[in-house]
């Protein structure tokens, strides 16, 4: 049963300006403002904390970052439906009179009620009050500042669960500063000058189609000062308003030019830590008048929405925007656009159509190759996209009909199926899929259910899916996904009871299809365990062998028994941190092989695939376990800790 | 020879390389090519009154539909300042240089930005000459009581002698004007004159804390609160000003408004309402520029934050701006409240009904039903009741029209209404005539409160004709800052001022109105100044056209510049 529902009150009418206008202008500034208006919701996007955004990798393993917050797991009845913390600095100490935003994971873009704002007050603190149950993101906003992201995953902290404790720390952002010439030395005067963050430090891969970003002008001299940077690396680019609909702005009609000189795919990689002011990053600009690309949408259902159609121009190696083109929906007599200096090169082209429940048309991306000449005529055709929708059910930690195992007897669960968070996931990379793009419609496949445990993931392209669910509560654990159609089955006659193979627990969708019938079922009673790598001492004379690299491996849980070697979901991988220290959470109980091996991240990808989703991988995954031999057995509801894996495991 | 790019609508047809030419005449549409044989170039000069100015873009913007844009061409201006386009096609512009860090003379603030042109085919324009100066520089730190940098807080500056704030030049972006995150600001491409700098708000009015944003009190350049102890900043052409730092107090401390939303007959609570709000001026009225927020919730409540000690007004939001699918047909009078030192709760609105207004849009001169429907889609009725600042409570708004030509407008509050369409889009199609059971309305007609008026009906006209004008002054020439319209107004088969057709008058006095029906037109140039106000017109004898179905018609008006006394007024 659902908890009962709290009347909420939505906390601030200020914080969460949807609207705001000047009715002094003459009669074209306000059409112009009212198409500002109509972008304000993918401007706002875009620019919003990537965190968000982007489907939380849901690997059910991996530490819930909420965990780091350190979550009363049975809020007191008084706490209901509050979120408080605090807001502090780099060392901690409470940082005041920050605007703090609060954002409910819904199960859509914008179906969600809007988020509320709260000031923090003299020490740091602030307090959401009438909360429904649900998944919360928290941020505070600080000009120059940015909040701090887990070294582990490069992601915000949550999102959190009413009860939680919440600290968001602030930590100076940093800053990218330089000059902008033309291609004879002299400076440029209000252009545009735009930090576009492409990945970690460390040079993983960007998790997101919506990259943070930070803007400029160019002041008269020519110097910009971009600030408030997240930590990454990120590449710099001037000119470039290829699909602006008002073209006076001083930058229009200029290719986009990359930090030092260059297109996109020469451009240089520039490394910002948080709190770095990185200067001299001048801009030369390039010549080139760059090149046109025109076309027509097309809507063979008719529909294109009531918020306009967006034509985004991506460059085809990276992903990255290179521009975005409007089209107002209301108006049938023109369905062109028109993209102005754009430089050569590859590209994808885009045209998607924003609802109220995320995007819900689209067209498949095209490829465009801009070669010395423009482009006209391209034709866009926009195609509703599919969507898969299902059920989860929280089940106690005992199976049907048999009593609560001893060890869970005080450990109480949560039954709030909107406390969890349901992701689709390609089962193989987009960008390595014949014919199939990393697209803009990517980026926003994660859905909380509903408090029946109702939902629906839209926004999908046809393609194979798995089921990833996030769970925030210790105590809980996957114990089955059920596709109402599993794809190429490959019956092998097994016994009844013996899982089939590992593809049952992906899906397809065909285009445009609803999908339903998806059924996740969660389960109470999950153990957890933590511990350490250790390297072996080196043995006496032999020469110290380097130290491992810990933080280029993750640790594996491989089902013990031979029957349950295809099922996927009873895999657990975890990330190690540089100090060798790993953690699981949300276990099924049972036996389990433990073994460390190197990871990879593939193109196209923000983490390691799961490895036991790919049947060679999988079998590879369990020679090695077995070979290394190190077991863990896990009862219901146990927490293991200071388990220590040798690495590389002994030999024999 | 001069550095330039030509247009590139133009560059497609002739000039080509050979294998340019091949690629792109594959991609080329048809009307593209019949725009080359006309094409004509466009060529002038850019200078400090003195030397040439180098490596100044100058940008031609085409301006073929009102209101919507499209950058034609972008030249370079060669060592001697000068600048060239080539193969443009006949048509409407807009001619500027970019240079955000001079004060180009005579552009000033106008919309939109540049200055008209219209060209001809195959014709040879020469000697658009733009004069510009460097602008000069104020530049300084903005610190709180601290000493700690405020950071992205906008910096206004105002003139001594004129209080309208606003930079006059071209300012699309607020980002020239913040700090940075060491609170530093550089306001540049000022003209020369006294300013006052300030950051913060003014304090008469009541100010909302939109999100992550702190409120100051408005501080002027040093430290001072009140614009009399200001410290003027004297600017002359060119120089730079620096060190103009300024001192700000600690934020404005905000509070919390909270009340319900009642319908005013049954005070049933109305939940899923926009909350609108505003703040109010010295004479109790809300402001013209207002915010909307969340919902009201499902017990008709709303809860605002973040508000400045001020006076404000909260409403239902109502508004011209919303999606039509979340538009509500309520309206409410604007409640009146003030923040003093504390939360403000228990505010009570009191929704109405408001009045819908249905009728149907036809257009005649297009027989052709599919086509009819297109145009008809692309419009939308623009409805406003009289009264002054109601945007957003009920004042009007904006609805599109079906393919068949009804319309609907519902959430009118009581009043005088005038409907009208607009039309980005659609060249030659304008309103002629707006009728209710009838009668002619286009002046307004009363509407009473929840009333549902029907029978409403807009006649517009479609034409494809063109009247092309050279104007000739006498006595003198239009004086800098003068705006040229050129009228056409239709005297046969209907005599309407509504169906009037407009066009700009370019510097060189030629003209172009296109999407003229056919019938009979009298054509007047007005020169217009604004000097504080409007000052009466200078208007040309009229002259008397007939244009037959997609003709085209030349007129050459007379504008004499001395003061007429006998002049009539403009209707």
């Amino acid at each position: 049963m659902s908890a009962p529902r709290t009347p909420r009150v939505e906390t601030s009418a200020a914080t969460s300006v949807k609207t705001l206008v000047k009715t002094s202008f003459v009669k074209r500034a306000a059409t112009l403002l009212l198409l500002l208006l109509l972008l304000a919701p993918l401007g706002a996007r875009a620019q919003a904390p990537a965190a968000a955004l982007e489907p939380r990798k849901a690997q059910a393993a991996v530490p819930a970052p909420a965990a780091a917050a350190t979550p009363s797991p049975q809020p007191t009845p008084a706490e209901k439906g509050v979120l408080a913390g605090r807001v502090v600095g780099e060392s901690g100490e409470p940082i005041p009179e920050v605007s703090v935003t609060l954002a409910q994971r819904t199960a859509g873009l914008r179906s969600g009620p809007s988020p509320s704002g709260a000031l923090a007050d003299e020490s740091g603190g602030f307090r959401f009050e009438g909360l429904d149950p649900g998944l919360y993101e928290v941020f505070a906003s600080l000009p120059g500042f940015v909040n701090e992201t887990d070294a582990l995953t490069g992601r915000t902290p949550g999102p959190y669960r009413p009860g939680d404790n919440v600290t968001v720390r602030l930590v100076k952002g940093g800053v990218v500063t330089g000059t902008v010439t033309d291609s004879q030395g002299q400076a440029l005067t209000s252009l545009n000058v735009r930090a576009v963050r492409v990945r970690d430090l460390d040079g993983g891969q960007p998790p997101s189609p919506f990259p943070a970003t930070g803007e400029d002008r160019t002041d008269d001299r020519g110097v910009y000062r971009i600030y408030g940077l997240r930590p990454g690396l990120y590449v710099l680019y001037a000119g470039g308003y290829t699909g602006a609909t008002f073209p006076f702005a001083p930058g229009f009609g200029q290719v986009a030019t990359f930090y030092p000189s260059g297109t996109r795919d020469t451009a240089a990689e520039v490394p910002v830590r948080a709190g770095q002011d990185v200067g001299g990053l001048d801009i030369r600009m390039r010549d080139d008048p760059g090149r046109r690309v025109t076309g027509t949408v097309e809507s063979p259902t008719g529909s294109f929405g009531e918020m306009g159609v967006g034509v985004n121009l991506m460059y085809a190696s990276t992903a990255m925007p290179a521009g975005t083109a409007f089209i107002n929906s209301n108006n049938p007599g023109d369905r062109s656009f028109s993209f102005e200096a754009v430089a050569d090169g590859e590209y994808d082209l885009q045209a998607t159509v924003n609802g109220r429940d995320g995007v819900t048309l689209a067209s498949a991306p095209l490829r465009v190759s801009l070669r010395g000449a423009d482009v006209t005529g391209l034709r866009l055709a926009l195609a509703p996209l599919a969507s898969a929708s299902g059920t989860l059910r929280i089940e106690p930690a005992a199976e049907p009909g048999r009593p609560t195992p001893e060890s869970c007897k005080n450990v109480r669960a949560s039954q709030l199926p909107q406390e969890t968070l349901v992701t689709a996931s390609p089962a193989v990379p987009l960008r390595a899929t014949p014919g199939r793009i990393f697209s803009r419609t990517s980026g926003s496949h994660s859905v909380t259910p509903d408090d029946a445990g109702a939902f629906t993931v839209r926004t999908l392209e046809a393609g194979r899916y798995r089921l990833d669910v996030s769970l925030f509560d210790d105590a809980l654990y996957l114990r089955s996904v059920q596709t109402p159609a599993p794809p190429a089955p490959p019956q092998r006659a097994a016994a009844p009871t013996a899982p089939a193979a590992a593809a049952r627990d992906l899906f397809d969708v065909k285009a445009g299809q609803q999908l339903s019938g998806l059924s996740v079922r969660v389960a109470a009673g999950a153990a957890s365990l933590s511990g350490s790598l250790s390297a072996p001492a080196p043995a006496a004379g032999a020469p110290a062998a380097p130290p491992p690299s810990f933080s280029q491996l993750r640790v594996h849980l491989v089902p013990q028994e031979r029957e349950r070697a295809e099922e996927t979901l009873r895999y657990y991988e975890a990330p190690v941190a540089a100090d060798g220290t790993f953690a699981f959470k949300h276990l099924a109980p049972g036996r389990y092989l433990v073994v460390a091996r190197p990871f990879a991240v593939e193109a196209g990808e923000s983490a390691p695939r799961p490895a036991a989703f790919d049947n060679a991988t999988r079998a590879l995954l369990r020679r090695e376990a077995e070979s290394a031999n190190t077991t863990v057995e896990l009862q219901p509801c146990q927490r293991t800790n200071d388990f220590v894996l040798r690495f590389p495991p002994p030999t024999k | 020879m001069p550095k330039l790019i030509t247009p590139r609508h133009a560059a497609r047809g002739a000039l080509a390389s050979a294998a340019a030419l091949l690629l792109c005449a594959l991609a080329l549409p048809f009307p593209a090519l019949a725009q080359t044989a006309a094409a004509a170039t466009v060529s002038g000069r850019v200078t400090d009154g003195e030397h040439a100015a180098q490596g100044v873009a100058v940008m031609l913007v085409s301006n073929e539909t009102p209101g919507r844009f499209r950058l034609a061409a972008r030249a370079k201006t060669d060592a001697d300042g000068r600048f060239l386009f080539m193969n443009v096609a006949p048509g409407r512009y807009q001619i500027l240089p970019v240079a955000p860090a001079y004060v180009v003379e005579g552009l000033g603030s106008s919309f939109p930005p540049g200055r008209p042109l219209t060209v001809n085919a195959g014709e040879e324009v020469k000697d658009i000459d733009f004069k510009m100066e460097p602008g000069g520089v104020i530049t300084g730190r903005v610190t709180d009581a601290d000493g700690n940098p405020v950071v992205a807080e906008p910096v206004n500056v105002t003139t001594v002698e004129e209080t309208t704030p606003g930079l006059p030049r071209l300012t699309f972006d607020q980002r020239d004007q913040m700090t940075d995150d060491r609170g530093v600001y550089r306001l540049f491409g000022l003209p020369p004159g006294n300013y006052r700098v300030s950051v913060g708000r003014a304090d008469d009015a009541g100010a909302v804390s939109f999100g992550r944003r702190r409120l100051f009190r408005r501080t002027f350049y040093p430290d001072a609160t009140e614009p009399k102890d200001a410290r003027v900043v004297e600017l002359k052409s060119g120089l730079e000003a620096t060190d103009v730092d300024i001192t700000i107090g600690r934020p404005l401390k905000t509070y919390k408004v909270s009340g319900r939303f009642l319908t005013a007959d049954t005070n049933q609570p109305v939940p899923n309402v926009v909350v609108g709000y505003s703040s109010v001026d010295a004479r109790g009225r809300p402001r013209a520029g207002y915010g909307s927020g969340t919902q009201t919730n499902a017990r008709g409540e709303f809860v605002a934050e973040g508000l400045a000690p001020g006076r404000y007004a909260v409403f239902v939001m109502n508004s011209s701006f919303q999606p039509q699918q979340e538009a509500t047909d309520f309206y409410s009078e604007p409640v009146l409240f003030e923040v003093t030192d504390g939360d403000v709760s228990g505010l009570l609105v009191k929704l109405k009904h408001g009045t819908t207004v249905s009728g149907v849009v036809a257009i005649e001169g297009v027989a052709d039903r599919a086509a009819a429907a297109q145009m008809l889609s692309a419009l939308r009725i623009f409805s406003y009741v009289e009264g002054g600042q109601q945007t957003g409570m009920g004042g009007g708004r904006r609805v599109s029209v079906n393919p068949d030509g009804t319309f609907r407008v519902t959430g009118l509050r009581p009043g005088k209404l005038r409907l009208g369409t607009l039309n980005d889009t659609v060249k030659g199609l304008a309103t002629a005539r707006v009728e209710l059971n009838g009668a002619d309305v286009i002046g307004g007609f009363d509407i009473a409160e929840g009333a549902q008026v029907t029978g409403v009906r807009i006649l517009m006209t479609y034409g494809t004709g063109t009247i092309v004008g050279q104007t000739t002054y006498v006595n003198g020439t239009p004086p800098a800052g003068a705006r040229v319209m050129a009228f056409a107004r239709l005297l046969n088969p209907t005599p309407s001022a509504a169906a009037s057709r407009y066009g700009e008058v370019d510097g060189r006095g030629f003209f172009r109105i296109e999407g003229v029906p056919p019938g009979e037109y009298e054509v007047t140039v007005n020169v217009m100044v604004f000097n504080g106000g409007p000052v009466r017109p200078s208007r040309s004898q009229p002259q008397r056209i007939t244009l037959g179905e997609g003709g085209e018609a030349k007129v050459a008006p007379v504008v004499n510049l001395q003061p007429q006394p006998e002049q009539r007024k403009e209707p």
